[in-house]
């Protein structure tokens, strides 16, 4: 099931990242998100972050909620959904 | 050379296979789910392709219930051994493949019991055979979809419906048949199936794999690393990776990909046509000789494209040395791995002669085949004047 860091209000350059319970959902999710036309990376899974899977989807946090639905609508393992807001000097 | 040994690995493969391989090691030679670089993930990406097509032709819901094996001999030892345990009952039919005969055999070391229910001569599983030896303990059945020896095409939708009705679940071998004959693992109630890349889906050899349902609760036969969950010493249980372990045969899978597309765009109903008119035209020309004797059911509707014969006169073995020597056509001859098939119709001692037409036969080539049949009696029955 999903945790939630949402500690971080969506800010206009706040990201998302999504992790996986396998390389296979972490791909079919890239995949997914590709057939919908969301924009979408996918990226090595960010050091404050423990996952079972090495790889993570990073959207834009605007989309968070439509990429989660999209998911969750094609049966993608989501582990968990975490809000970043990247480090200011 | 006329290629006549399909059931035992289709060849030629469609263009498309050739270049994916290619293409694979060349441009996509990453190690998939190790790392996030680049090559890494096309090769991936590549892995799921593959078994998204195989949950498209085998009406599988979700993929990642789909796991990759070195062959179908590998994923029926783990279909069969990660699944059976002391005490339980096995059904077999008596047209299996040494692929399940052998592991099953092994498993009664372990405590499992079975039954290998006689087929007719003609290969047939009876249903009411199969639901008279049902037992209380009984924990599985498995069925081979279609005979390598004899074609024999098991009624696999009602063997399911009987299963199903009992609670039982139902594993099937579709070496011969995936590719060729619709599979469907919702309709046909199948729990477990189990194929082989490089026959009917046109893949390169050492691909196969296993489809576990959901309702399966199944051991994995070898544990090691998965690119998931790392630092836990326990494997993962999330599917694919829980039966997974080690590098996968990625130029492999990336040319089975290419071989069911190719299965997909042709049309199942297509391919089975095409192998239907070859193989009627081998029955129909073999009528035309002395002293054959053909095994399987009488019924084109009911078999594969295999054509399996003795020749008075010949031994099934010299038969198929002289048709490769001398006219540059390869067939198979002997036990095809599978004696109690052989048992079951009368030729554990001879063996038979098989041949299996593909798709890229030609009507021609069956032409030259019979040609050099006829000639081979005339030959004999000449000399022997
Ligand atoms: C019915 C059947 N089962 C199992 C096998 C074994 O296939 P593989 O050698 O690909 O494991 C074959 C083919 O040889 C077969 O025809």
């Amino acid at each position: 099931m999903a945790k939630r860091c949402d500690k971080m209000a969506p800010e206009h350059n706040v990201y998302t990242v999504f992790t996986f319970v396998s390389t296979h959902q972490a791909l079919k999710a890239e995949k997914v998100l590709k057939e919908e036309a969301l924009k979408a990376s996918i990226i090595p899974v960010p050091r404050e972050i423990s996952s079972l899977c090495g790889l993570a989807i990073r959207v834009d946090a605007q989309q968070r909620g439509q990429v989660e639905q999209t998911l969750r609508g094609k049966g993608v393992g989501i582990e968990a959904v975490f809000d970043f807001v990247p480090r200011t000097k | 050379m006329i290629y006549l040994d399909n059931a035992a690995t289709s060849w030629p493969k469609p263009e498309g296979v050739y270049q994916a391989v290619d293409d694979c090691l060349r441009h996509r030679g990453g190690n998939p789910g190790r790392g996030g670089h680049r090559l890494s993930l096309q090769a991936g990406r590549i892995i799921l392709e593959t078994r998204e097509l195989l949950a498209q032709l085998f009406n599988i819901t979700d993929s990642a219930r789909i796991i990759f094996t070195g062959n179908v001999t590998e994923a029926l030892n783990l279909a069969l051994k990660g699944f059976l345990r002391a005490g339980d009952h096995l059904i077999l039919t008596s047209m299996e493949h040494n692929a399940v005969v052998r592991p099953a055999y092994r498993l009664q070391d372990t405590g499992v019991e079975q039954t290998i229910i006689p087929c007719s001569r003609e290969g047939r599983l009876d249903l009411a055979t199969l639901a008279k030896n049902l037992r209380a303990n009984t924990r599985l059945i498995c069925v081979n979809h279609a005979s390598n020896v004899t074609g024999t095409i098991q009624p696999i939708e009602a063997i399911g419906e009987l299963a199903a009705s009992k609670g039982i679940p139902l594993l099937v071998d579709c070496a011969q048949t995936a590719g060729i004959l619709p599979i469907d693992v919702v309709k046909n109630k199948i729990s477990l199936l189990a194929f082989t890349g490089h026959k009917g889906l046109f893949g390169p050899q050492g691909t196969g794999g296993l489809y576990i349902g959901k309702e399966i609760d199944l051991q994995p036969l070898k544990e090691g690393g998965t690119g998931s969950k790392s630092e836990v010493f326990v494997q993962p249980e999330e599917l694919p990776d829980r039966f997974e372990s080690g590098t996968p045969n990625t130029p492999g899978i990336a040319g089975l990909g290419a071989g069911i597309k190719f299965v997909l765009q042709e049309g199942l109903e297509r391919i089975r046509k095409h192998e239907q008119a070859l193989t009627r035209q081998i029955i129909e020309g073999l009528r035309r000789l002395e002293g054959v004797t053909r095994y399987g059911p009488n019924d084109l509707e009911e078999q594969t494209a295999v054509v399996s014969l003795n020749l008075e006169g010949w031994e099934a073995g010299e038969l198929s040395y002289v048709l490769d020597q001398v006219f540059d056509i390869a067939v198979r001859s002997g036990l095809h791995c599978a004696p109690l098939a052989h048992a079951t119709i009368d030729t554990l001692e001879t063996g038979t002669l098989r041949i299996s037409p593909g798709y890229f036969n030609t009507p021609a080539e069956i032409e030259v085949l019979l040609e050099a049949l006829y000639s081979l009696v005339r030959e004999k029955t000449s000399g022997r004047r």
